[in-house]
């Protein structure tokens, strides 16, 4: 157990590690950050010398160690555009962040088990294909579109909520919604298909045989062993709505560190994109690790050695 | 410039009138300027402001531990500032500087006591100014309140309460004023705005002509643009009535001097759309279409370019290329647009490796000196390569002469080669679009600041 956390924590601090040097690399690749700050009154002379008092004149392998040595430290640098610690950035923006994914993963959640289940034990029925047919309009919609429609309809038309922003649970439901819909389709599906598998194994068939109640085969039986599939793809699909809450955040202005990050990128915000991208990193590799330990848990088979 | 005031104001017009000094004057050695400062005003905190307050700032400018970005002290060529009473202090200069009150409007003074005992972190989300609003709440990235100053030295404000919230979306800042949740949206584009002018309730789109001179600069590194005639031609060649009609829903008008209102030479005209003159200017310039394929060669070279455009920096960037490209294609010279991402096109402006022509534009701080300054040859964002003798010394002289009459006259001068010598295929002011409840009265800037005392709400019928 020991050498095995050892081992996945070493993994851990390879991807962490990778995605921080990739991120570097591409962003170096892509600019330079004075190219947003200088004014357009400026001189050559003037834009070299904040180009050497930044440091941003030395060859990039020696800033990358720079901020690397610094970031283990835990000091990720300063943003260039606010001129605060990146990290202080950073945690400041995550509970909006988190409210948002947390809750749009709790609707997906909820409503992907019954909506599954249903599918998976009617299967062919109008059920089935109308909830079939559900599922793949939230795979297809893309989201900024969704967002646009929900605040056409519920914020313009009907004007039962707010536009955008944040603060008070009213202004949580359209961009949790949005953000939802797309893992809503998807663990439905996931979970049908695995549904529809246990339920055709050979332990089901007996629990059917001894005469048990339809729904004591799915609730008691089956339920379990299909959720293995599905805890790994709601960690997967964390990830996933952090990157979603990219393009949410900016359709509702919700103040969350998926606006940030795309500001930083566009300001070339160096200091800024890298401590998002890594902590980003850092959040996506825990949740995963997490899932490990809550799949030992479900399927006895499955031991952390 | 809500929540500070500067010494100088640019107004409504864009002229510069008295801020937080009333007068000023400036001695013989053209070196230390004298400022008159208003009395009885006071900062939101209660502090007064005097010219302890404006040394102060000025000074804190210059503190090196706060690596303050403020251009301001280069600029004015800051070399120190005196106190000569509690109401007159001097402001000393390395060298004449006749643009000095323009750099002052945006030399916002602080309240000396909250700056210094306040931590630097902490002063940066508690802004104390003497202005005519003062900032109540901050909720980072999702709004800042601010509330009137009842005793603001400018007079009585209408608005008591303004809430900002920056909508990256431009949708969402559309559907928050269709909402009713917004009553002023900034940055929208007038196809947007035309779509919900249609839904009436008294909401409209408001377009103003901006400081924001857009242009195609034009390389002479490459060689056929050395040439005047061809450059000249080029401006001939674009139809801009067109691309007002058919991309910018009927507003803007090409752009006839490189000066903005109210220093432009009104008697400088824009250049007419006239393809015949273009193709006779081309011809007169040894350009000719010998293999019948419709493109102009020069000693067997076609006339082919291409037009660096930044794909979604400017109104309608991309649009109003490929138009420009269509009318350059008519008379002869094969131009191909080329859409960069923003960062790309900033990147390849700092490495100076633009296409021969390329969409850009400079705002402005609507003042001729600098307006012409974006001409000089060791700007940064200049890659004309465009050097004329007489304007690069008129530009020497505008800059030691402080006599209005005179720098007038230079000015003007100035823009007449400017529009004779051609650095740039002239396109136009760019316009900015705001969208406006029914209840809001307010007439947006040109220099694209919301300067919220000029504004007023109606009561609701």
């Amino acid at each position: 157990m020991g050498a095995y956390l050892i081992r996945r924590a070493f993994r851990a601090m390879l991807v962490i590690v990778g995605v921080s040097f990739i991120s570097f690399a591409v962003l170096f690749l892509s600019g330079d950050p004075t190219d947003t700050m200088v004014g357009e009154d400026w001189t050559r002379e003037e834009v070299q010398k904040l180009r050497k008092d930044m440091g941003l004149d030395r060859p990039w392998i020696i800033q990358y160690t720079t901020y690397v040595s610094r970031a283990i430290q835990g000091d990720f640098g300063e943003s260039l555009r606010y001129r605060q610690p990146a990290f202080e950035l950073i945690a400041e923006r995550v509970p909006a962040t988190m409210e948002l994914a947390l809750v749009a993963l709790l609707i997906s959640v909820i409503l992907a088990l019954p909506l599954g289940i249903i599918s998976a034990s009617r299967r062919g029925s109008a059920c089935d294909y109308g909830g079939m047919l559900l599922a793949l309009l939230g795979q297809a919609m893309p989201v900024f579109w969704l967002g646009l429609m929900l605040i056409l309809i519920f914020g313009v038309h009907l004007q039962w909520l707010p536009v955008s922003g944040r603060g008070g649970f009213e202004r949580l439901i359209l961009p949790a919604i949005t953000l939802a819909t797309y893992s809503l389709a998807r663990n439905t599906r996931v979970i049908r298909s695995s549904m529809l598998e246990v339920l055709g194994l050979d332990y089901v068939r007996t629990a059917r045989a001894k005469g048990l109640a339809e729904q004591s085969v799915i609730y008691v039986h089956a339920l379990r062993n299909s959720l293995i599939p599905v805890v790994t793809i709601i960690g997967l699909e964390f990830g996933h709505l952090l990157g979603g809450a990219v393009i949410v955040e900016t359709i509702f202005a919700w103040p969350g560190i998926g606006r940030l990050m795309i500001q930083a990128v566009y300001a070339k915000d160096f200091p800024l994109v890298q401590a998002s991208v890594t902590i980003a990193a850092v959040i996506f590799v825990s949740i995963n690790f997490l899932v490990d330990f809550i799949y030992s848990y479900l399927d006895p088979r499955v031991r952390l050695i | 410039m809500n929540i500070f005031d500067g010494l100088v104001v640019r107004k409504d017009d864009m002229t510069l009138g008295p801020g937080l000094a009333e007068k000023w004057e400036i001695d013989e050695t053209k070196k230390i300027w004298t400022f008159h400062l208003r009395k009885g005003v006071e900062f939101t905190n209660g502090e007064p402001f005097n010219s302890g307050a404006v040394k102060f700032t000025f000074e804190r400018m210059l503190d090196k531990r706060l690596k303050a970005r403020t251009t301001v002290p280069r600029r004015i060529a800051l070399d120190r500032i005196e106190i000569v009473g509690d109401y007159t202090v001097r402001i000393h200069t390395k060298r004449p500087v006749a643009t000095l009150p323009i750099w002052l409007v945006n030399a916002h003074i602080l309240a000396p006591k909250h700056y210094t005992e306040t931590s630097a972190k902490e002063v940066s989300r508690k802004p104390v100014g003497t202005g005519a609003y003062r900032l109540v709440e901050w909720v980072k990235d999702d709004h800042i309140r601010m509330e009137a100053n009842e005793d603001w030295w400018g007079g009585k404000l209408k608005v008591k309460t303004v809430i900002w919230r920056p909508v990256p979306e431009a949708s969402s800042r559309i559907a928050e004023l269709e909402a009713g949740a917004a009553d002023i949206i900034a940055n929208i584009s007038p196809d947007q705005g035309a779509m919900f002018l249609s839904g009436g309730k008294g909401k409209r789109l408001q377009g103003i002509q901006g400081g924001r001179r857009i242009y195609l600069g034009i390389r002479q590194n490459f060689g056929p643009f050395k040439d005047k005639r061809v450059r000249q031609a080029m401006n001939r060649a674009i139809n801009f009535k067109l691309i007002t009609k058919k991309i910018l829903n009927n507003h803007g008008d090409r752009m006839a001097s490189i000066v903005n209102e109210p220093n432009a030479d009104e008697s400088i005209k824009p250049y007419s759309f006239d393809p015949e003159k273009a193709k006779a200017l081309l011809a007169e310039a040894g350009f000719k279409d010998s293999n019948g394929d419709g493109i102009l060669e020069r000693e067997g070279e076609p006339f082919e370019i291409k037009i660096d455009v930044p794909a979604s920096r400017y109104l309608k960037g991309k649009e109003i290329s490929e138009s420009v490209a269509a009318n350059l294609r008519e008379v002869g010279i094969k131009a191909e647009v080329n859409p960069l991402e923003w960062s790309v096109f900033l990147s390849r402006r700092r490495k100076k490796k633009f296409s021969p022509l390329y969409y850009h534009g400079f705002s402005s701080n609507f003042n001729a000196e600098s307006d012409l300054g974006v001409l000089r040859q060791d700007l940064y964002a200049n890659l004309t390569d465009w050097k004329n003798p007489e304007f690069i010394e008129s530009y020497k002289r505008l800059g030691q002469t402080f006599d209005p009459v005179e720098r007038k006259k230079i000015s003007y001068r100035m823009q007449r080669i400017v529009s004779d010598d051609v650095p740039w295929v002239f396109l136009w002011n760019q316009y900015d679009f705001y969208g406006l409840s029914a209840r809001v009265k307010w007439t947006p800037r040109p220099d694209e600041r919301i300067y919220l005392p000029s504004i007023s709400l109606e009561k609701s019928k």
